[in-house]
């Protein structure tokens, strides 16, 4: 399954919105199979800060491990908050 | 007369943070309008977004006099002020750090380690990411918290703190671009 961050807003960067996007994903989340792969895909989307990639990307990547794909992006603030949240969360993200 | 309401205007203080994120898009708007920023719009507008929700998720209920912040820009000037009458660095920090001694010991810790005034909830490294899109691009950043001055700019990895004379309540960031 392929999400597509831009439905969430072009502009992820409070905590709260990053919590209440992640929260109103949950029921998506649960249509995916057992040993389906879910990617995030950051086209369209103009800023990315650590507080929204926290509240959203980190929890997914707990739950979900290798299966939680980062798609390629050219966007500067998503690479700097990619790096920190590795650094924050001891764990690496799979790329595609 | 003029210039006394132009004042008036770029002193606007946003005590709700719906309402700094609706500014947040609107500088957001004005940089992507600017071909010159091209490059530089995702980092400036999300430090200045991690600096200004910092402000109210730390201070969320606790503001010792006036809640919210003040938050002016002026493109012309590549120029972005940011300031709280908030609890401060320190006084933030000294709750999960108690042996921090002074605000330049706690500038030093919030700009460089991995640690949230409000654990475990791993708030607070917004400052990390700071100083890593700071020293990595043409910009610079003077932030204040109490007598703490702390100066970073692009190729600067040794962070730069030093004592004021006075103290202030609160954080001043200015950005510049």
């Amino acid at each position: 399954m392929k999400v597509e961050l831009k439905k969430f807003g072009t502009t992820l960067i409070s905590r709260q919105a990053g919590k209440e996007a992640l929260a109103s994903f949950q029921p998506t989340l649960g249509e995916i199979g057992a040993s389906e792969n879910l990617e995030i895909d950051f086209s369209g989307v103009i800023t990315f800060s650590p507080s929204w990639g926290d509240e959203f990307l980190v929890p997914l990547l707990n739950q979900l491990g290798d299966r939680f794909i980062l798609l390629p992006t050219d966007n500067p603030s998503v690479k700097v908050t990619v790096k920190l949240l590795e650094k924050i969360s001891g764990k690496k993200f799979r790329t595609g | 007369m003029h210039s006394f309401i132009e004042v008036l205007h770029s002193f606007i203080i946003y005590a709700i943070s719906a309402v700094f994120q609706t500014k947040l898009m609107k500088l957001q708007s004005s940089l992507l309008q600017s071909p010159q920023f091209s490059k530089l719009v995702s980092l400036i507008v999300a430090v200045t977004g991690e600096i200004g929700n910092n402000s109210f998720d730390h201070n969320l209920g606790k503001w010792p006099d006036v809640p919210g912040i003040f938050f002016g820009y002026d493109l012309n000037k590549r120029l972005i002020v940011l300031a709280d009458r908030g609890l401060g660095i320190l006084e933030t920090l000294s709750r999960v750090r108690p042996e921090l001694k002074n605000h330049v010991e706690a500038l030093r810790v919030a700009f460089t380690e991995i640690i949230s005034g409000r654990d475990p909830e791993r708030r607070g490294n917004g400052l990390k990411f700071i100083r890593e899109v700071i020293t990595e691009n043409p910009m610079s950043l003077f932030f204040r918290s109490g007598d703490a001055e702390l100066r970073l700019q692009e190729g600067e990895s040794e962070l730069s703190i030093t004592r004021a004379e006075a103290d202030i309540c609160g954080c001043l960031a200015i950005i510049k671009f």
